[in-house]
This record gives C-alpha cells, sequence and structure tokens, in this order.
C-alpha cells in the first residue's frame, strides 16, 4: 500500500511529551514524540522494552494514571480534533468506538468473575444503548467473527474456562464491539505460543481489511512487523529515531539502532544458506534512566559510529526518500562499512 | 439408565461434604438455631415468661431440662425462645456493619484524594480503640434498648470491614482488566460495581461470617452488662446477667444461655472457616 503526503492522517501526534513525576525525580518516558497513521493502515512501533512505546498508545487517550503521570506538551489530532483538549466525559466517549486496544496479557486482561458474553455485552451497551438481549446477540455475533468455536456455549463461560488463545481472541471482539476506527495492540502475541501468535496476527490482519480499521502493532517482534505492518517507526528512550515504510527500513536502515535491532534477530538457518555462521549481535549497553532530558542523540553511548557532534546535539530527522526518516547525523554511513 | 447418575450426583455430594467439614457443620450448626429462632414458641415446652413459683430453682431434670429460674420460668424455654434476639441482633448488626464497611472501604481503596484519606484516617483512629469498649460507649450514648445495642454492634465492627475491604479493592484497581474496562469507555462508577466490588465479594461474605460469631458475643455481652434489651425478653446476654446473681445457689441458671452462646459462636466460626476454605483455596487446604 503507498500513500501520497495530501492523504489526511486518521490519527496525528505532534511533540508529544510524557513525564512521570515520582518523589525525587521526574522520568522522561515520552520525548516530543511525531507520527501519523492513516485509515486503514498497520502502523507498527517497535523498540526495546521500556522505550516508551505502550506509555505512548495509552496516552493517546488520556488513560494512563495521572498522577504520577502528566502529558508536558502536544497534540493528538484524531480525525482532526484534538484529544488532549477534550475534557473526561468526551474522551470517555472515544474510548472504544474511536480507538480501542487489544494488550500483551489475555490471561488477566479479562475480570475473572464476569461471563465472557457479557464483558463483550458490555460495550455495547455502554456506547450504543443496546439491551441486554440486543447486545448479547452482538457479542454472539462478534464472537463468531473472531471464530471463537461454539460461541453460543462460550457466551455462558467464565474466561478461567478459556485457553490463553481463545481469551486473546475474546479481548479482540471486545475491542471491535464498537466498530473502533483505529485499534492499537499492544504485543498482542507476546504471552501467546509461537503457533498461536500467526493465528491471532492473521485473524487481526483479516479483520482489519475487512473493517477498514488503522492499526498500530506495538511488538519488538522484527518479524511480526516484516509480516504484517505497513509502516513502523522505531522507537528509542522515548524518542522516534526512524520511521518509514516497513520494506525500506528493513532492507536498508538508516539509524545504526534500527540496524542494531535487526543484527539482533535470530535466523533459523542462516549458517546453511549464508556459509560461515553469523553470531548474534548485540547491541552494548543498556537503555539509559531517563530521569533528565537527553543531550545530543540518546543512542550516542552505545553506538559505534557516535562522534562529537552526537554527544552535543540532538539530531534532526533527515529524510531518506519516499517518507522514509531517520534521526541520525551519520544516516548515510549506517550500514556502509557492512 | 437413570439411577447411575444419581448415585454418582449422590456420592459426589458426601464426598463435598466430608471435604467441606467445616463448612457443613457450621451450617447444620446455624440450621438448628435458625428453627429455633423462627419456631421458638412451638418448639419450647413452656412459654418465656410462664411463671410457677412452686418450682422456683429447681436443677435440671425431666420437667425441666436446664431448669428454673427464681420465678419458675423454665430457662430451655427461655433459652430457645431467647434465640430470636441474640440471632437477629447478630445478623442485623453485621448487615449494617457490612454495608457501612463496604461502602468505606470502596471509597478508601478505589478514590485518590483527601477523601480516601480522610476514611482511611478515621478507620484507622476507630481501629485502635478496643471493641468491646467502642461498643459499650455507644451504647451509653443511644440507651439500652434493641435499636442502640444493633448500631453499637455494627458502628464497632465497620472499620475491620473497611480495612479488609479497601486491601482487596486496592489489590483489584491495579488489575489489567480495570485497565482493559477503562479502554472501552467504562465509567468510574461502574467500573467499581460491576468490576472491582463482585471481585471482593468473597472477602466480604468471609468476613461477615466471622464478624457474625463476634457480634453474638458482643450482643450477649451488653446484655450481660444491662446495655441491652432489657428483661422479661429472654435475651441470652441478660439471662447471663440474672444468672450471675444466684451464681452460689443455681449455677445451671448460667449453663443454659452460656451452652447456646458458645454454640452459636462456633456454629458462625465453623462456617467463615468452611467459606473460606471452599471459597479462597489459596487459603488453607
Amino acid at each position: 500500500m503507498t500513500f501520497s503526503e495530501t492523504d489526511s492522517p486518521l490519527l496525528e501526534v505532534r511533540d508529544l511529551a510524557v513525564r512521570f513525576d515520582m518523589l525525587r525525580r521526574t522520568i522522561h518516558a515520552v520525548n516530543g514524540l511525531s507520527f501519523k497513521v492513516r485509515a486503514g493502515e498497520t502502523f507498527a512501533i517497535v523498540g526495546e522494552s521500556g522505550c516508551g512505546k505502550s506509555v505512548t498508545a495509552l496516552a493517546l487517550l488520556k488513560l494512563l494514571a495521572m498522577p504520577p503521570a502528566r502529558i508536558s506538551r502536544g497534540s493528538v489530532l484524531f480525525e482532526g480534533q484534538d484529544l488532549m483538549q477534550l475534557p473526561e466525559s468526551k474522551l470517555r466517549q472515544l474510548r472504544g468506538p474511536a480507538i480501542s486496544y487489544v494488550f500483551q496479557e489475555p490471561m488477566s486482561s479479562l475480570n475473572p468473575s464476569m461471563k465472557i458474553g457479557r464483558q463483550i455485552a458490555e460495550a455495547c451497551t455502554l456506547h450504543y444503548g443496546m439491551n441486554r438481549d440486543e447486545a448479547l446477540a452482538r457479542a454472539r455475533e462478534l464472537m463468531e467473527m473472531v471464530q471463537l468455536p461454539d460461541a453460543e456455549e462460550r457466551l455462558s463461560a467464565y474466561p478461567h474456562q478459556l485457553s490463553g488463545g481463545m481469551r486473546q481472541r475474546t479481548m479482540i471482539a471486545i475491542a471491535l464491539a464498537c466498530s473502533p476506527r483505529l485499534l492499537v495492540a499492544d504485543e498482542p502475541t507476546t504471552a501467546l505460543d509461537v503457533t498461536i501468535q500467526a493465528q491471532i496476527l492473521d485473524l487481526l490482519s483479516d479483520l482489519q481489511s475487512k473493517t477498514g480499521t488503522g492499526m498500530i502493532l506495538i511488538t519488538h517482534d522484527l518479524a511480526v512487523v516484516a509480516e504484517y505492518a505497513d509502516r513502523m517507526m522505531v522507537m528509542y528512550a522515548g524518542c522516534k529515531v526512524e520511521e518509514g515504510p516497513v520494506d525500506e527500513i528493513l532492507d536498508q536502515p538508516r539509524h545504526p539502532y534500527t540496524l542494531g535491532l535487526l543484527q539482533a534477530v535470530p535466523r533459523l538457518g542462516s549458517s546453511l544458506q549464508e556459509g560461515p555462521r553469523r553470531s548474534l549481535e548485540e547491541i552494548k549497553g543498556v537503555v539509559p534512566i531517563l530521569d533528565a532530558p537527553s543531550v545530543g542523540c540518546p543512542f550516542a553511548p552505545r553506538c559505534s559510529l557516535a562522534i562529537d557532534i552526537c554527544r552535543r546535539e540532538m539530531p534532526r530527522p533527515a529524510s531518506y526518500g519516499n517518507d522514509h526518516h531517520a534521526a541520525c547525523f551519520r544516516g548515510e554511513q549506517v550500514g556502509a562499512s557492512d | 439408565m437413570k439411577a447411575q447418575p444419581i448415585i454418582a450426583r449422590a456420592a459426589f455430594s458426601a464426598r463435598w461434604l466430608r471435604q467441606n467439614l467445616y463448612l457443613t457443620s457450621g451450617a447444620a450448626i446455624l440450621l438448628v438455631f435458625l428453627a429455633a429462632a423462627v419456631f421458638g414458641e412451638q418448639i419450647a415446652p413452656y412459654g418465656a415468661n410462664k411463671q410457677n413459683l412452686l418450682s422456683a430453682l429447681e436443677g435440671p431434670s425431666s420437667a425441666h431440662w436446664l431448669g428454673t429460674d427464681p420465678l419458675g420460668r423454665d430457662l430451655f424455654s427461655r433459652v430457645v425462645i431467647g434465640t430470636r434476639h441474640t440471632l437477629s441482633v447478630a445478623v442485623m448488626a453485621v448487615s449494617l456493619s457490612c454495608c457501612l464497611g463496604v461502602l468505606l472501604g470502596l471509597i478508601a481503596g478505589f478514590v485518590r484524594g483527601p477523601l480516601a484519606t480522610a476514611v482511611d484516617a478515621i478507620v484507622d483512629v476507630a481501629l485502635t480503640i478496643p471493641n468491646m469498649i467502642l461498643a459499650i460507649s455507644i451504647a451509653a450514648v443511644m440507651g439500652a434498648g434493641l435499636t442502640g445495642l444493633i448500631m453499637a454492634i455494627s458502628i464497632s465492627f465497620t472499620p475491620p470491614i473497611a480495612r479488609i475491604v479497601r486491601g482487596r479493592v486496592m489489590e483489584i484497581r491495579e488489575e489489567d482488566f480495570i485497565a482493559a474496562a477503562r479502554t472501552i469507555g467504562v465509567r468510574p462508577w461502574r467500573i467499581l460495581l460491576r468490576h472491582v466490588l463482585p471481585n471482593a465479594a468473597t472477602v466480604i461474605v468471609i468476613e461477615a461470617s466471622l464478624q457474625a460469631g463476634q457480634a453474638v458475643l458482643t450482643a450477649t455481652a451488653l446484655g450481660f452488662l444491662g446495655l441491652g434489651v432489657q428483661p422479661p425478653t429472654p435475651e441470652w446476654g441478660t439471662l447471663l446477667g440474672y444468672g450471675r446473681e444466684y451464681l452460689h445457689v443455681a449455677p445451671f441458671m448460667v449453663v443454659a444461655p452460656g451452652l447456646a452462646i458458645s454454640l452459636l459462636v462456633l456454629g458462625f466460626n465453623l462456617l467463615g472457616d468452611g467459606l473460606r476454605d471452599w471459597l479462597d483455596p489459596r487459603i488453607g487446604v
């Protein structure tokens, strides 16, 4: 899928910054993040644990616990409307029909004392004013849509009676109950078996192509990104380091961190096909503690290409054509030494 | 054809009853007392206030199983008929303390801000006062009688419930499914009632049944001190207090109500422990 710059985006995040005010210090979790998601596309957010992916996702509809979280600046335009300016009551109406979420942990994301059917039906009664029977009928439809077997029986099942994969299907059914225009899938398959992972992701992309929903896919699995996403954004220490079409970035990354992530992916059978066995590359060092605004490029301490200017100045995103940007002074050199 | 499942079901029920011995024995004891409370007049061989001065202060005999008091009233009949008063005081007081305690606990555990802090502080202070002292002072202020008794017990039993509910609510509040409910736009009060409260129900039920036993003790203690239901109503605590005056000549007078109190408290405690074993498999085996 290709898009021109003139397509008006479904979601546009501008210069978003999220802080966590702790007792003695402030954590700068997200720092001046900007990105766009277009209707119907799958936009992947990639990065290590703790780089601010989930915080960004939850900040879109102010779902973070505030305090300690605080959105210190920036705007989130959803269909042209700035969500950060809306009161809580308006935001609540958007949670579900506008943006909805699928979380990582299907085991703990369902209410253990409520039947599956009523949990799915809850969203319908909230936003469409359906009565109980209508909502349960809709729940049955949704369960068939997410291919939960024996929908009729499962309506009155409790979460502990379902397997992990079935629970995640239930979560997806709840997320789709209000036909959201944007679905945020926050590591939807991390807690599942590998064999179930593909089923769930196929289901998501299948449903997406049927309903035309935009999707933000948060993951640290680059194989998943390659398979399911149209465009991607790589985050590091709460900043965007690279953004662009998936094929282009995976083919020619322009940020040393992206390159590092790619080299850290194990490949099955690589020793057979590519001659001598290549040892898995790690990215040396650890993610910085974000208790002070970063001077210079946040990745500089771990970067093999870093030069003086990287430690003094924050690099601005440089364009590499066709919507591909990377925030690195030495983008041209990335991968050149290979 | 049909007999097989019925036998299997009966065998399963028998096994279940054996495995939940505390629960079943507690429930059995309470059923006996419940029957006494409802059908007291029909069960008792004599009327509660039927005097017979010719047989005053008689020890246990076939005519008067637990003896008689100085006015010749049959103690067994008085204890059986008095069940109604003690049991209803305990049940009503605990129902009230649960309502109030759950409400306070939900506020203190779920809401963030000055209101929660205030509730928390009040509960903390109330917990420092010994239960019995608190109950006695409330009963003294409210005056003797049924209403005063119920108010005294329910108010003094509220803080422990509030504390337990608060702890459970704070635990549930951080669960993923609460965050998930927020993402589909569920209002806070609905989250509290539909998602938090049902998951806290187990601890509330267990605590309530354990508290009921304590409420029986407190109610009879207040009656013993003359702060409860007034004579000639045959309330157990009042009977016990009356018997104390004749302890040297007729010690059997305190045995009757004393046994009844012990058995009823035992019933509630067994039920509470049984419920905990049954509903919360993490504690006990």
